[in-house]
């Protein structure tokens, strides 16, 4: 995915009329101030306040209109974009508003943690927006209007822990609903007892595509840490699952000559800074740049198990040479390429995933680097084509089929 | 000029949340505790940096200008390396809002606040 390929895909479709009722708010305010000039009925931060606390209004009573919930749920969120909009109006005309507001905004947010931490729906850059709103606004609520240090210092220790909490908690889930789809697809394909060939035949790996309600669930629309390529037609037809299985298999034969690691060396793989681990990614300059695409002989990365001595190679990693390039899918939905975005830090010197507020540390840099495909050449009791497993199969795995290794 | 003090402090505040988090997301890639310190010190420099605002203190005002500066810096040196080949810019609706609009705003305010701040008549004459 390119750039505004990346940036669109963060957002759910469905949400889509909430966020453009957002903007447009936003848009409609400007051009107020723009040509009327109005005179202040409040202090500046309690109509910043009021502001966004009409935004977030606007985004909860447009959400009905893409999502297509139940009664409860519709008059759930009219009623609280209700509440957000005379709170709004009451912090820009002057009035009282602070404590009503922070306890709404909190409540607000752990509903929507609730929902995205039970599998409810994914978090998406709509909802991450607006959790960004609510929470200046809470701080806004949260700092007292005359000068009361006790209150002001516990008032900044609650924002700041708020805002790490639930960024933490949508970060969170975002992956672990990740890992838990991976797992679910690994046990329900163990559960057939057909190994690698049920895994391609019982579906997708992983579910990116979303449900029939047009709903994602996956948590993928977070991108944070992984960007998976939305999938058109979850449902693979039986041409594409021939191709996956045809792909496996020459993944598989073509491979068996990199079983022992020290092929993989002599061939010219070559591992990064991580010597050691249970994915230990050998990659081969030669082959990444080749040119050539989803080659079985030429893989740019193989994965090894390194571990308790022992050595497994566990399957290769195929790489697009360009960054945004959207590589070829025989498979369909059961050959899905993801991408991860990555933070570049300087001090200290090292890697890490953007965080659900898309932010990274200070000193760093963000990149995303080239679509890669997982091809697992071990039973993956999950399919193939999972882009990971459990720790402890892997470890479980290696101490059984590992040859002795280690470094030199 | 005095209203716009509460609102920098509250943005400071924060951007101090989100480095804190960023500072927990490297601490768990790294698999070590001691990533926490670099993230956790600026996070900290954030919060005395904002707290110091409404005290009319302008060297919190500096202080949020250059941390903000280099978060700015950042995103256009990611974005610049994002068209090399290899690697490309990951834009998502947060990362604008957090890692463009939100230190741009901080920026502007605490300039605007810097250049009607007065400078300290000791600090002139030292």
């Amino acid at each position: 995915m390119n750039t505004w390929d990346t940036f669109v895909t963060g957002f759910d479709p469905d949400h889509l009329p909430a966020f453009w009722a957002g903007v447009l708010y936003a848009l409609a305010v400007y051009l107020i101030w723009l040509l009327r000039r109005p005179a202040p009925r409040a202090p500046l931060p309690d109509r910043i306040a009021g502001h966004l606390l009409a935004d977030s209004a606007a985004i909860h009573l447009a959400l009905p209109i893409g999502h297509h919930d139940d009664a409860t749920l519709t008059v759930l969120f009219l009623a609280s974009g209700a509440v957000y909009g005379w709170l709004g109006w009451r912090a820009i005309t002057g009035r009282r508003y602070r404590v009503a507001s922070a306890i709404l905004i909190v409540a607000t947010l752990a509903a929507y943690l609730k929902v995205v931490g039970g599998g409810g729906e994914g978090a998406d850059q709509v909802g991450i927006i607006t959790a960004l709103l609510e929470l200046v606004a809470l701080g806004i609520c949260l700092t007292p209007a005359r000068r009361a240090p006790v209150r002001q210092t516990f008032g900044a220790i609650a924002f700041v822990l708020t805002v790490v909490v639930s960024g933490g908690a949508i970060w969170a889930t975002s992956l672990a609903t990740h890992l838990a789809t991976e797992s679910e697809a690994t046990v329900a394909a163990a559960d057939d007892h057909g190994g690698a060939r049920a895994g391609v035949a019982a579906g997708p790996a992983h579910d990116h595509g979303g449900t029939a309600d047009g709903h994602q669930h996956s948590g993928s629309r977070a991108q944070a840490g992984v960007i998976m390529r939305p999938v058109e037609n979850p449902e693979p037809t039986a041409a594409q699952q021939a191709a996956a299985v045809a792909l496996a298999d020459r993944t598989r034969a073509s491979l068996a000559r990199y079983t022992d690691i020290r092929s993989a060396l002599a061939a010219g793989y070559r591992p990064g800074p991580e010597r050691s681990g249970l994915r230990v990614h050998l990659e081969n300059k030669a082959f990444q740049r080749d040119g050539r695409i989803l080659d079985p002989d030429r893989p740019e990365l193989l994965m090894y198990a390194i571990a308790d001595g022992r050595a497994t190679l566990l399957g290769a990693v195929f790489q697009m040479p360009r960054a945004g390039e959207p590589g070829p899918a025989p498979g369909g939905p059961l050959t899905q390429w993801h991408a991860h975005d990555v933070c570049l830090t300087l001090l200290p010197p090292g890697l890490t995933v953007v965080s659900a507020y898309g932010t990274c540390p200070l000193l760093s840099v963000s990149v995303t680097i080239g679509e890669m495909m997982h091809v697992w050449t071990i039973d993956h009791p999950g399919g193939p084509f999972n882009d990971d497993a459990p720790d402890s199969w892997i470890r479980a795995y290696n101490l059984a089929h590992g040859i002795r290794f280690a470094w030199g | 000029m005095n209203e716009l003090r509460p609102t920098l402090y509250v943005l400071g505040l924060f951007e101090a949340g989100l480095c804190v988090l960023a500072a927990l997301g490297q601490a768990i890639a790294a698999g070590t505790p001691l990533y926490l310190a670099p993230g956790l010190g600026i996070a900290a420099l954030f919060i005395v940096a904002a707290v110091s605002v409404p005290a009319g203190r302008r060297w919190g005002l500096v202080t949020l200008l250059v941390l903000d500066g280099v978060r700015i810096s950042g995103f256009l040196l990611s974005a610049t390396l994002g068209l090399l080949p290899w690697v490309q810019l990951p834009v998502t609706g947060a990362t604008v809002a957090d890692g463009l609009i939100l230190p741009a705003i901080v920026v502007t305010l605490a300039a605007r606040l810097l250049s009607a701040t007065p400078i300290p008549v000791g600090a002139v004459r030292g």
